[in-house]
């Protein structure tokens, strides 16, 4: 099953895309209208190239990043709407969640760099997962978190997007 | 009240508008793709628990880097320099840090849904009543002083009407968030903190530049009316008020560090909630310390700014020199957008512009986002209709962003009338918080601590902060009396400090008095109740130390001790 990753609406791309517009801009405007009068408003200093580069360089990083751990969007992540309970029911899941097939394998920095997800929607508070695109993980109440995976820019499994040493 | 600003009227041009525009679209672009994944109430209040820390964290900080903090932390950095750091290095990472190591566990792993719920899970309704209905009000009043005050500002710097500025602004926040709940408002202040980096740091460097770099910072102010004083951040008398030194130094470490920054940082909900959006119990605990990180470097791109302001914009070192006199044009709160007006050629100005109004907006959203949480899940559900289905509470939280906003805009109408009123609100807000952490910690690791004891020692400790306050010089205006020579930040500190220890005593003298909750209510409330594994899954225990939440917190600490050091 090809997986299939969040693409332009990862929210590293949206940023990357805001910031790197407004390098190329403030490159362009560096070159081209680098009058006097605004040099010597910046004390000399051609502020509008050099944050431009600056930008744009910050935005290639982001983008970079993400492109070398994506977002992956799991499948099954079309799902209804549910009740309260369920949802409750999910959030204390997450606390109760002591065993499970999930955790070991998101633990794991390098299975998880295979498009693992992990998922903490379960009304009776077990914790289920499912390693790479086997979707072998039991759904005992699949109507609740999981929905949030269906956003294009959920970021629901990129298991590791925070365990970037650069984060710190 | 508002004055000839027209000085300050920056010279934006069209592309700085474009520049400003394209930011807008961006941002209600977010709101528009979050929406598609909200159809629980979960989803829509809490992000469905499933984001990664690095977006939580950076959300922590961001929903606090909002008007309050950027222009006032400029405005102390003009006024009192390095002394400002404090707020920074001892008001906030430590808490920050605090709040992933210890509290976290709790909230995140009892599965409440807001601060307000944990409260009434461990201490029943009493105190959970005083709490939720505090909040939600401080919350709503407080987004209207953010909007107000990027109406003034959108007023000074572009000329647009106040009113115009105060609802397209609340029509933009508003759109966002009833669209996508707090999803659009967390990967809205992501891109925020870009936008806010991304104009603040190359200002802090053409500032820098034009100073004569860190020596001719250092030459310059100490020849400035504030002098070598200003370069100090100990024991910062200037900034607490207290002249004995060493006085000023338990002010600073007890009164800001311990008791109001914890009060702020580890119990409000709007922190709080962004951590708890997190997609595990390591993540959640992970927010806050990584979002620790950036905080500290913060105040170079915010602090130094003001404290350059002061110095090389004619208007401002005049007024400095002059003590800051009442009813002058100039501002300290004006600081970064004198440096705006001064240094920015366009281009660069309008990408300032967009982090200005960016910050502006990061601080009302928050506000909102953990207002209708509250008001949906502890007062309306809890008190008011029960027990029904979870999208009419979803639809309640929608109804209630769109009315959170019409307050707002009132709020701020209000405010624009009555300023000093604003201010005073503001403070008593900050009473309320204050013995909140006091309660918290007693309730978190001593089970004894009966119901009766949580109410009774918020209700008691709010009261002691506010005779504090009374007695004060300043802090409530005319109705403080001067009985106590304190005024400004050493009277808050002072009042915390209070509201504390006044807690503390009345908590324990109450529990002992009356019955403790039964001990198999308190399972995942209370450190000793609770076991262990409740506070991990098998993702916490086998993370390396770079995703520890602990060591993370253990660096935090050495980095922040090695930054006090260094600018001592």
């Amino acid at each position: 099953m090809a997986k299939k990753t969040a693409g332009a609406f990862d929210i590293r791309n949206i940023i990357a895309m805001l910031v790197g517009i407004y390098g190329i801009v403030l490159v362009v405007m560096g070159f081209a209208s680098a009058d006097q009068h605004e040099l010597d408003k910046s004390d000399g200093l051609n502020i509008n190239l050099w944050a431009g580069w600056a930008m744009v360089a910050a935005a290639a990083l982001l983008v970079l990043w993400s492109v070398l751990r994506p977002v992956v969007i799991p499948p099954e992540a079309e799902q209804g709407a549910s009740g309260a309970v369920g949802a409750r029911g999910a959030a204390e899941g997450t606390a109760a969640a002591g065993a499970g097939t999930a955790g070991a394998a998101a633990a794991d920095g390098t299975t998880a760099a295979d498009g693992t997800t992990e998922r903490t929607a379960d009304g009776v508070g077990e914790r289920t997962g499912r390693v790479d695109d086997t979707q072998t993980a039991t759904h005992g109440d699949e109507q609740n978190i999981s929905t949030s995976g269906a956003s294009a820019f959920e970021p629901g499994d990129q298991d590791h997007s925070d365990e970037e040493p650069k984060d710190t | 009240m508002l004055m000839d600003t027209s000085a300050l009227r920056l010279d934006a041009g069209p592309i700085d508008y474009v520049l400003v525009a394209l930011y807008f679209t961006f941002v209600l672009g977010i709101g528009y793709v979050a929406r598609r994944q909200v159809s629980t109430s979960l989803d829509f209040f809490l992000s469905g628990r499933s984001l990664p820390a690095w977006v939580t964290g950076l959300a922590f900080i961001a929903a606090n880097l909002g008007a309050v903090e950027i222009m006032g932390m400029s405005a102390n950095g003009a006024e009192f320099g390095m002394a400002t750091m404090h707020y920074f290095w001892i008001g906030a990472v430590p808490a920050m840090l605090f709040l992933g190591v210890v509290m976290m566990p709790f909230y995140y792993g009892s599965g409440v849904r807001s601060v307000p719920e944990f409260m009434r899970r461990r201490f029943g309704t009493g105190a959970h009543l005083v709490n939720a209905i505090s909040f939600a009000v401080a919350q709503v009043l407080i987004a209207g002083v953010n909007l107000y005050l990027l109406a003034t500002i959108v007023n000074v710097i572009l000329g647009w009407p106040i009113w115009v500025s105060t609802i397209v602004a609340a029509l933009i926040v508003l759109s966002y968030t009833a669209l996508g709940g707090l999803s659009a408002a967390i990967y809205n202040e992501v891109l925020q903190f870009f936008v806010i980096v991304a104009a603040l740091a190359p200002l802090t460097i053409i500032a820098l530049h034009k100073i004569g770099g860190v020596d001719g910072l250092v030459d310059k102010v100490k020849g400035s009316t504030g002098g070598e004083e200003n370069l100090k951040s100990w024991p910062g008398t200037g900034l607490t008020g207290i002249e004995t030194p060493w006085l000023s130094v338990v002010g600073i470490v007890f009164g800001l560090g311990f008791v109001l920054s914890f009060g702020y940082w580890t119990t409000n909900f709007v922190e709080v909630q962004r951590a708890m959006a997190s997609r595990s119990i390591s993540s959640a605990r992970r927010a806050p310390i990584i979002g620790a990180f950036p905080k500290m470097f913060i105040p170079f791109i915010v602090v130094i700014p003001g404290i350059i302001a002061a110095v090389i914009v004619p208007e401002m070192s005049k007024y400095k020199a002059a003590g800051g006199p009442d009813g002058s044009e100039v501002k300290y709160n004006y600081a970064i957008l004198y440096l705006m007006r001064d240094l920015l050629p366009n281009g660069m100005l309008g990408i300032a512009i967009a982090g200005l109004l960016a910050s502006f907006m990061a601080g009302m959203a928050a506000n909102i986002s953990a207002f209708n949480t509250v008001f949906s899940y502890d007062i309306w559900q809890q008190y008011v209709v029960k027990d029904k289905e979870d999208g009419y509470y979803l639809g309640v939280g929608r109804v209630m962003t769109v009315v959170a906003t019409a307050i707002a805009i009132g709020t701020a109408a209000i405010a624009s009338g009555y300023s000093n009123l604003m201010d005073y609100l503001q403070t008593l807000f900050g009473f309320f918080n204050a013995p909140l952490f006091a309660t918290f910690i007693l309730g978190m690791f001593w089970k004894r601590m009966s119901p009766t004891a949580g109410w009774a020692g918020l209700v008691s400790g709010t009261a002691a902060a506010v005779v504090v306050a009374l007695l004060s010089k300043d802090s409530l205006g005319d109705l403080s009396t001067g009985a106590l020579n304190l005024s400004g930040q050493g009277a808050s500190f002072a009042a915390a400090g209070a509201a504390f220890v006044v807690d503390v005593v009345v908590s324990v003298v109450v529990s002992l008095m009356t019955r403790p909750k039964p001990e198999k209510e308190l399972r995942g409330l209370v450190y000793s109740l609770t076991p262990k594994e409740d506070f991990e899954d098998d993702e916490s225990r086998s993370l390396p130390w770079y995703q520890s939440p602990v060591k993370l917190a253990g660096i935090g600490l050495v980095l922040v001790i090695i930054l006090n050091v260094i600018f001592h």
